[in-house]
């Protein structure tokens, strides 16, 4: 199982842009109002801090994934400890991603369908592809439709031109300040943050070294200037009061396109490219979490099986978060930023960085 | 094994899909329009516009009437809301109420005095709904008179108000959003406004096959909202354009002046011949299609006064006037004069909206907040207030780029002389 850096840029680049086009900028917006294309922009160069950190930690220790060179860092128990909260974050990320797939899907197209329906659908194609191809299917997927992505995102950028109206920017920073901007950059950061998930695909591609960083970090910046471009596309369209209120703001205004008659309902064509951008994201998080509880336990050799017992947990949990409802929001705010952005982002990648550097020192002067 | 599973998952998933969502076209009544009116606090009648499925097919082009049948239906029900009335049409309708294309919003006038807040919620909320829709409001009548008027050029009284609208030089297919923008900025809100028009002279039918000018729909100019989103009046079809100009969104106007003899001689002339609709003058249009606008805020102390710069481009489509145009210092004269005609039709709306409607639909307020947030922060709270009474310094600059296909007219010379 072996991707190419190109692979692993296209990879990183659907799933950073995915789900954070999605549910990030209402939150960003309500707090900066105009100035949330700050926030992007803050958002954008501390995920690169993140990548930077992260790739760091894996080029040295380029043959093993995260669960291995933690044990490696920091010792047998200590090491296996650590990788607890990344563990249980990719197999909950996985329902509250299905969970606003649903939400989304069922708000703008199909109104009646059962929850199961929908997500059992998505959850049988990333089941099969993950069992079938693993990583490199997901590569290669990511490598093909990473490119029409970006052409329909571009498409839809050109063809909203004529809904921009750049004074609804305007004044900049009066309004908000510094800590609304800060914090309104802490949603788009805590989901471009999941590029820690490299981590665990860097021993999988073919030759890890400084080209791997290269295109991560070029994946980064790439999905974080097209979600720049998104917010500032969002609050030259809608401004900053409607913008902040609209549950999607960023379909709404896909919705908008019209141009000479014939040219309309452009959607559906970026709702089907993003149902490829949550596919994929499923598919590298299923993947991640089935390999990484299989090299927990020991047993990497039978990650399938996990895999089976992964997706069933998942699909209970994604019932369970879609029968309780809790709301989108607070998701976001009071557990994903609180903890996971803190702890999983930030927090273990840097301290396995620095015990390591340490350690090194240590062992070099004796 | 995996194989045969996935085989059976897969078969028994195609027996599945789409069986909760399918609607058939021919179970779908599609509505292109939606009317609401008051009735009484708290009743409302709602009017839908739907598409008649036969009729579209072979378009009807006969005063929207095909062998003597009409090519578009409207439906009514009362209710309490737009949700509540639409359940209450359902039960008249074999189809079911398919509101995707629903792009024109008609609210008639008693509704607009006492409020839109109460109906508006739905339009934006709905996800069936697109957020691209206009909004009209019907003047001196009910949006159920305006909905049932057939419509000679179009199959569609509402897609006739809608293109109406597109050819009106104002932006296209956006007052819904552009409401809900502007009620959230300055409190005021403006909406296309449309009514229903006689023929100015009554000529009889004395054949079957006359076709004298009908009584039909026509754009009447802008509706004005308060901040409590209730109608604070009208601007009519020779007023609205200076909205949309100080807006930046005037797409293109037409404008026509008294140029008087007197005019062409440099020494005399009175600008107030050719604005007061002196009648010994003769007229001169002007065809301007490039606008721009700079409004600026300055500071005297605690309050702004604004400068505003008018500017467009446009050339001679007719003249009546003795002036010879291939002089250009009688193109030059044509200039001042529209530039003063303008400016003192740009004064007189302002000095409406100040006075009368008490409302900042101008967006002066949001200038000030974009140039000076600062100060903005202690002036938003008293604007309603303040409004009525700010100074503005209007200048028009017209720049007349051409005098159309002849320079000096093909007419042979008339009284007065060719100057």
């Amino acid at each position: 199982m072996n991707i190419s850096n190109r692979q692993l840029f296209w990879i990183f680049m659907m799933l950073e842009i995915g789900i954070n086009l999605l549910i990030s900028m209402t939150p960003t917006i309500l707090s900066a109002k105009q100035d949330a294309w700050i926030s992007y922009i803050i958002a954008g160069f501390m995920a690169l801090l993140i990548t930077y950190s992260a790739a760091k930690l894996s080029s040295r220790y380029p043959r093993q994934t995260l669960i291995e060179f933690s044990v490696s860092i920091l010792g047998k128990w200590a090491g296996k400890l650590i990788v607890i909260p990344f563990l249980l974050q990719w197999v909950w990320v996985m329902s509250l991603i299905l969970r606003d797939e649903y939400l989304f899907i069922r708000l703008s197209v199909l109104y009646k369908t059962p929850a199961w329906v929908v997500i059992g659908t998505m959850l049988a194609v990333v089941l099969y592809t993950v069992h079938h191809g693993g990583i490199e299917a997901i590569g290669r997927v990511s490598e093909l439709w990473g490119p029409i992505l970006m052409i329909i995102l571009a498409l839809t950028f050109g063809l909203t031109v004529n809904n921009l109206n750049w004074s609804l920017l305007l004044p900049v920073y009066a309004d908000s300040g510094l800590g609304p901007i800060m914090e309104g950059s802490l949603a788009p950061l805590s989901l471009l943050g999941e590029v820690t998930l490299l981590m665990m695909l860097f021993p999988f591609v073919e030759r890890p070294g400084a080209g791997t960083r290269k295109a991560l970090l070029l994946g980064v910046a790439l999905s974080s200037f097209t979600l720049l471009l998104g917010v500032l596309w969002v609050m030259m369209t809608f401004g900053p009061a409607v913008g902040g209120r609209l549950q999607f703001p960023f379909f709404e205004m896909v919705k908008l396109v019209y141009l000479m008659e014939f040219i309309q309902n452009m959607d559906i064509f970026v709702m089907a490219v993003w149902l490829v951008c949550i596919f994929v994201k499923l598919s590298i998080y299923m993947f991640a979490a089935s390999y990484g509880v299989a090299q927990w336990i020991g047993r990497a050799g039978s990650w399938k099986r996990v895999l089976w017992v992964l997706a069933a947990v998942s699909f209970i949990l994604t019932m369970v978060v879609i029968t309780l409802n809790p709301p989108a929001g607070l998701l976001l705010k009071d557990v994903w930023i609180r903890y996971v952005l803190p702890v999983n982002l930030v927090g273990i990648p840097l301290l396995l960085l620095v015990v390591s550097y340490v350690k090194e020192k240590v062992k070099g002067q004796t | 094994m995996f194989r045969r599973m996935t085989f059976i998952f897969l078969v028994l998933s195609l027996t599945l899909t789409g069986c909760w969502d399918r609607q058939e076209l021919n179970d779908q009544a599609i509505v292109l329009g939606w009317g609401m009116d008051l009735v009484e606090k708290g009743k409302y009648l709602a009017t839908a516009n739907l598409v008649l499925p036969l009729a579209s097919e072979s378009g009807g082009q006969q005063g929207g009437e095909q062998g003597g049948r009409s090519s578009f239906m409207t439906e009514s029900a009362y209710g309490r809301n737009n949700r509540d009335a639409e359940q209450n049409m359902q039960r008249k309708l074999s189809r079911v109420l398919f509101p995707g294309h629903r792009r024109n919003i008609f609210i008639g006038e008693k509704l607009a005095e006492h409020g839109v807040f109460s109906i508006m919620d739905e339009y934006s909320r709905s996800p069936m709904v697109r957020p691209r829709a206009n909004m009209f409001v019907v003047k001196g009548g009910t949006a159920q008179e305006v909905m049932s008027l057939a419509y000679q050029l179009e199959t569609n009284p509402a897609i006739a108000m809608q293109k109406i609208q597109e050819k009106s030089g104002a932006p296209i297919s956006r007052s819904l959003l552009d409401f809900y923008i502007m009620t959230n900025g300055t409190g005021c809100g403006i909406m296309p406004a449309i009514t229903i028009l006689s023929p100015e002279v009554k000529t009889d039918k004395k054949s079957k096959n006359d076709s004298p000018p009908q009584t039909t729909l026509g754009l009447y100019g802008a509706a004005i909202f308060n901040s409590g989103l209730r109608l604070a009046g009208y601007l009519n079809y020779d007023e609205y354009w200076v909205r949309l100009w100080l807006a930046d969104k005037l797409a293109f106007r037409n404008f026509t002046a008294l140029v008087n003899a007197a005019d062409a001689d440099p020494s005399g002339g009175n600008a107030a011949d050719a604005v007061s609709g002196a009648t010994k003058g003769q007229t001169v249009s002007v065809n301007v299609d490039s606008f721009h606008r700079q409004i600026t805020p300055m500071f005297q102390g605690d309050l702004p006064r604004f400068r505003i710069t008018l500017e467009g481009k446009g050339y001679i489509e007719e003249n009546n006037s003795p002036l010879d145009l291939s002089k250009p210092a009688n193109v030059q004269k044509v200039e001042t004069r529209m530039n003063q005609y303008v400016e003192q039709q740009v004064e007189r709306v302002v000095a409406k909206v100040q006075k009368d409607f008490k409302c900042d639909i101008l967006e002066l307020g949001e200038t000030l907040h974009h140039r000076h947030p600062y100060r903005w922060k202690k002036l938003a709270a008293d604007w309603e207030t303040l409004f009525p009474e700010i100074e503005l310094d209007i200048a028009v600059k017209l720049d007349i780029t051409g005098t159309g296909t002849t320079s000096k007219s093909l007419l042979p010379t008339r009284d007065g002389g060719e100057k």
